[in-house]
């Protein structure tokens, strides 16, 4: 399966600070990727990497197979992005956003385009500054599945959209990948959005990636489960994904439930549980 | 590129009319009650009023965040900088033919036809090219939130050096290389601060290329 997106070892400061340390991480041909952190963890800065908005201090970003993509802007037909903000030129309608879009990508679909309009009940001659941010993030998505792109950088796509909207939203993401063996870098704080689509998870804690794995990996062979300070010494460093120290014991989280010791019962762990766990973790 | 010169008017076809309207107006009112030494204020205010609206987008593409949205779109840094000064430009030069024919029909209709309409235009281009020279770096590097200051800078900048310039452009429209050609000397004049504001445009140009190439969003 080939990567739509490759980022290897990328590192970035901002001073002193690190906000990003050696992260690496594919999008595989096919997949959802869930990128999930904190806030300040260093999502929006990888995206912002990737897309070549800001410089970094090291490593290696490949679109599609080509190397430091704002270089090559007419690979950028090929990826659709969603910003955690309303980014769309507020003055402009949808009807005369179209008639940009046309002009700026070759591929542009209007059949789909405003498709997507009407299956999101937008409005075609209303300035994009009067839209909510459920309105301009559904507009942006729209945008971006519009142009026959192979890769989706979506940023908190589907935060500010109601439980209706988020759910058509996401259908058409799944749709995106299936027909057209897409990619999506998905990044969102609501964890049953992730769950119900992603393939994949990264997540990311202080510019530093704790969890690269599919899925399906994560919830059939990790493990959750409380252990003596002796019992966590028998378990090889390699394995332990987090830990944390609850006093009296400590709880892990390790990427192969069977390398426990054979007294400690690991628990079957739900996404936001994972989620919450990892945040709070230390490695 | 044609996408973008789209967006850009899109963004202030609005105000544009609205300006052009307005200096229409205000032409007309000076015209009328004025005396002969504000004629020359009204081919500035023209020019003034009617490029404004060009330098505006900047602002609005930053309050929106377009200006981060419009880097992921199949266009370079180059092209995109490029749209801004040519955009602005084509307004220069709307604002300038909006300017002169309100000058024209004034002759047309006016018992005391001015004289030099051209040098009078050709000041006021010099001063809004000179004013987007100045702006457009200094809004990449600042930033579209100091626009409003940028833009009062850039104005207080562009009038200061028009008439500071007066005495050299005077004198190289003297020199007997210009002046044996024998062409009306306020042509002279209009054509050297024409030339001498699009060059200062032209470099400002591959100025502002050079940090918007480097900018972090």
């Amino acid at each position: 399966m080939a990567n739509l997106l490759e980022v290897k070892n990328i590192s970035k400061s901002f001073g002193d600070k690190a906000v990003l340390k050696d992260i690496s991480f594919n999008v595989p041909a096919g997949s959802i990727v869930g990128f999930i952190g904190d806030n300040g963890a260093g999502k929006s800065t990888t995206f912002k990497s990737v897309l070549g908005l800001t410089s970094t201090d090291n490593g290696s970003v490949k679109i599609l197979g080509k190397e430091d993509p704002s270089k090559h802007s007419r690979m950028k037909e090929e990826i659709g992005v969603v910003f955690d903000a309303m980014n769309l030129p507020s003055q402009l309608t949808i009807k005369q956003l179209g008639n940009v879009l046309k002009k700026m990508y070759d591929s542009w679909d209007t059949d789909n385009f405003n498709r997507l309009v009407e299956a999101f009940s937008l409005p075609l001659d209303k300035k994009v500054i009067t839209f909510s941010r459920g309105m301009s993030m559904k507009l942006s998505v729209a945008i971006a599945l519009s142009h026959d792109a192979k890769l989706l950088l979506l940023d908190e796509a589907t935060g500010g959209l109601d439980p209706s909207s988020r759910s058509e939203l996401l259908s058409e993401l799944e749709r995106f990948v299936r027909e057209k063996n897409g990619g999506i870098l998905l990044s969102s704080h609501i964890m049953s959005d992730v769950e119900k689509i992603a393939s994949h998870l990264v997540f990311i804690k202080q510019g530093e990636i704790i969890l690269n794995d599919e899925i399906e990996e994560v919830f059939e062979k990790y493990g959750l489960a409380d252990v003596t300070a002796h019992q966590l010494s028998l378990i090889d460093e390699e394995w332990i994904v987090a830990k944390k120290d609850q006093d009296s014991h400590y709880r892990v989280l390790v990427s192969d439930k069977e390398k426990l010791p054979t007294v400690v019962k690991s628990k079957r762990i739900s996404m936001e549980e994972l989620t919450i766990f990892l945040t709070r973790s230390e490695k | 590129m044609s996408a973008l010169l789209l967006t850009n008017y899109y963004l202030v076809y609005r105000s544009f009319f609205a300006y052009a309207g307005l200096a229409l107006l205000l032409s007309m009112l000076l015209f009328y009650f004025g005396n002969d030494s504000m004629l020359s204020m009204v081919a500035l205010l023209v020019i003034l009023l009617v490029s404004m609206p060009g330098l505006e987008v900047i602002k609005h593409e930053g309050k929106s965040g377009y200006d981060k949205y419009v880097l992921t779109l199949p266009v370079s840094r180059n092209q995109i900088v490029k749209s801004h000064y040519f955009f602005y430009f084509i307004v220069v030069v709307l604002g300038s033919g909006l300017s002169y024919g309100v000058f024209l029909v004034y002759n047309v209709v006016s018992s005391t036809p001015v004289d030099a309409i051209f040098t009078t235009v050709a000041l006021g281009i010099f001063i809004v090219l000179f004013i987007g020279a100045v702006a457009y770096p200094l809004l990449y590097m600042l930033g579209a939130e100091k626009s409003d200051a940028i833009l009062l800078g850039g104005a207080m900048g562009g009038l200061i050096v028009t008439f500071g310039l007066r005495n050299t452009v005077g004198y190289i429209a003297e020199q007997p290389l210009i002046s044996n050609l024998n062409i009306d000397p306020t042509l002279t004049m209009a054509i050297a601060y024409t030339v001498l504001g699009v060059m200062i445009y032209i470099l400002s140009f591959f100025i502002a290329t050079f940090i918007y190439n480097r900018k972090e969003f």
